[in-house]
């Protein structure tokens, strides 16, 4: 406000009347007309003073240059430097009077100005930089054959729920959407997923070799005891999510967030393995490698919510997990997971 | 795999040599019995052996319970339409030694013809069978199975080498059955031949 009031007062009385009331040492200070060094010394009054100390002190370096051009006289040219002088001393005192210690928020607010002596492009290039991130996201849960209706499967009566276990690792990219300030956020990327079915009552995944296609959960034979039983699926998925994120401006996985996405996937390994007791006792193990008329392609629906860098996600496959006809009924992959990301 | 008339068995004539081969990675001592001019060396250390066995028809080993107990069987294999590669790998820890008649000179091993006798005994550490084909479907299958198949667990048996220079054949010929008492068709050995270098 002082700055103003004085720059106010300073543009109504004019420089000449000011500047003599407030030293004696400097010379009398006279407007110099009809040059083109007067009508830039005119036009630097409009602007603050700092912008004036600077821009009047590059002003004299121009007068020198004219008065060794023959340009101007030497006296028309002492007089314009003393003018300038005189010009850089009013702006001083007051620039030095109103003086505050630069912050952030002044930086910001410099920035809002669009003052033309500060050079943006070295801010602006700052805040571009974390309108994106790269995001390494680690996954582990629950997961579940399940019906259309999100209802468990009849074939989840022969599966060990809390031993069948889905393992997610994704790399990627989370970027905001309409500026750095925006809450809401894109993310894609790539990864690696291994669901594991525990099946219990001594049964595993395999083929009807008896009965021609199709596949089913069938008993264990010529085994005294089985004491594990595992179907292992392993995928490659690129999964695209929008999230609302309420992290603070320029920062990701900060705050609370809820997102929607889609996840595509590609089946890259299948295989069943049981573990036990033989006929006579002996240590027994198969493991079959086979797709088991799974789909090698599929994709899901994904939703997640999150806080800073913990993250809930609930992922359901929208196609069937088997061929068409190949199971007893048809049945979609489900999984809930609790996350963890690292940006 | 030969009877107990050294002729090729049951077992033999189901298998492939061409995919039947027998790998092992030794580390011993040779030492010179009598004094550095004596031609005799006693050889010892230990072994970890190989033996894979590649069937040549779509059958498969494996246990079944009939009257008389636990057999191991040769049968039908019926997860697959058609198999690539059905192979059986025995893996096994041993113990060697041999009596060499080496021709070096003075104090020196290995730098001539030498002629060995000797003996191993050992463990058993793995036995795995290998099934890789395609399923009734015509899709990729392949069946790992781990299981002594009524091995036994102990092996020994006795070995012959001749060598000139670094470079050995060696001959080894299992005393002891493959299988337990009464678990096959018919008493089966091990038998090898093989050519080796030595370090």
């Amino acid at each position: 406000m002082k700055k103003l009031i004085l720059f106010t007062l300073f543009l109504l009385c004019g420089p000449l009347a000011y500047a003599s009331t407030l030293t004696d040492s400097l010379p009398p200070i006279t407007v110099v007309e009809d040059t083109t060094v007067a009508a830039l010394a005119e036009e630097a009054w409009e602007l603050s003073d700092k912008q004036q100390m600077v821009r009047s002190s590059v002003q004299v370096r121009t007068i020198i240059k004219q008065l060794e051009n023959g340009e101007l006289s030497q006296e028309e040219a002492q007089e314009t430097i003393d003018s300038l002088i005189s010009a850089i001393y009013l702006a001083s005192a007051s620039y030095f009077e109103n003086y505050e210690a630069t912050t952030t928020e002044s930086v910001v607010d410099a920035l809002s100005r669009d003052d033309e002596l500060f050079d943006l492009d070295d801010f602006v290039f700052d805040l571009e930089g974390e309108q994106k991130t790269f995001v390494f996201e680690w996954h582990i849960g629950s997961n579940r054959l399940v019906r259309n209706t999100l209802r468990d499967a009849a074939a989840m009566e022969h599966v060990n729920g809390w031993l069948s276990i889905e393992n997610r690792f994704l790399f990627s990219q989370k970027r905001r959407l309409g500026g750095y300030a925006s809450p809401i956020q894109l993310q894609h990327g790539i990864g690696f997923s291994s669901t594991v079915f525990s099946f219990k009552n001594e049964r595993t995944i395999s083929k009807d070799i008896l009965g021609g296609t199709g596949t089913g959960l069938f008993p264990i034979f010529n085994m005294n005891t089985v004491w594990a039983s595992n179907w292992n699926y392993t995928h490659l998925n690129a999964p695209i999510m929008l999230h609302l994120d309420l992290s603070p401006k320029g920062t990701f996985n900060e705050g609370l967030n809820i997102g929607v996405g889609l996840e595509g996937r590609m089946r890259i390994a299948s295989s069943a393995a049981y573990s036990g007791r033989d006929l006579d006792g002996d240590w027994f193990t198969r493991t079959t490698q086979s797709g088991f008329n799974t789909r090698i392609f599929n994709y899901a629906v994904l939703a997640q919510a999150g806080y800073k860098q913990v993250k809930l996600t609930g992922r359901f496959e929208r196609i069937p997990l088997f061929k068409e006809g190949a199971f007893e009924e048809d049945v979609f992959l489900g999984s809930l997971t609790l996350g963890f990301a690292l940006n | 795999m030969v009877n107990t008339n050294l002729e090729i068995g049951v077992l033999g004539h189901e298998i492939a040599p061409r995919g039947s081969y027998f790998i092992a990675l030794s580390h011993g001592k040779k030492q010179k019995v009598f004094g550095p001019k004596s031609p005799l060396i006693f050889e010892y250390g230990f072994t970890f052996s190989s033996q894979s066995f590649d069937f040549s028809n779509d059958k498969t080993l494996e246990k079944i319970e009939t009257a008389e107990g636990v057999k191991t069987v040769f049968a039908n294999n019926v997860d697959f339409q058609q198999v690539k590669r059905n192979s059986w790998n025995l893996s096994y820890f041993e113990a060697p030694i041999m009596l060499h008649f080496d021709f070096s000179g003075n104090g020196k091993v290995d730098q001539s013809l030498s002629l060995g006798v000797g003996a191993y005994a050992g463990v058993r550490i793995q036995s795995i069978m290998g099934q890789v084909g395609t399923d009734i479907e015509g899709q990729n299958l392949r069946i790992n199975t781990t299981n002594n198949l009524n091995t036994n667990l102990f092996r020994a048996g006795l070995q012959a080498q001749v060598g000139y220079k670094k470079y050995k054949v060696t001959g080894r010929l299992d005393a002891t059955p493959l299988f337990h008492d009464n678990a096959f068709e018919e008493e089966t050995y091990i038998g090898s031949i093989g050519i080796g270098m030595c370090l």
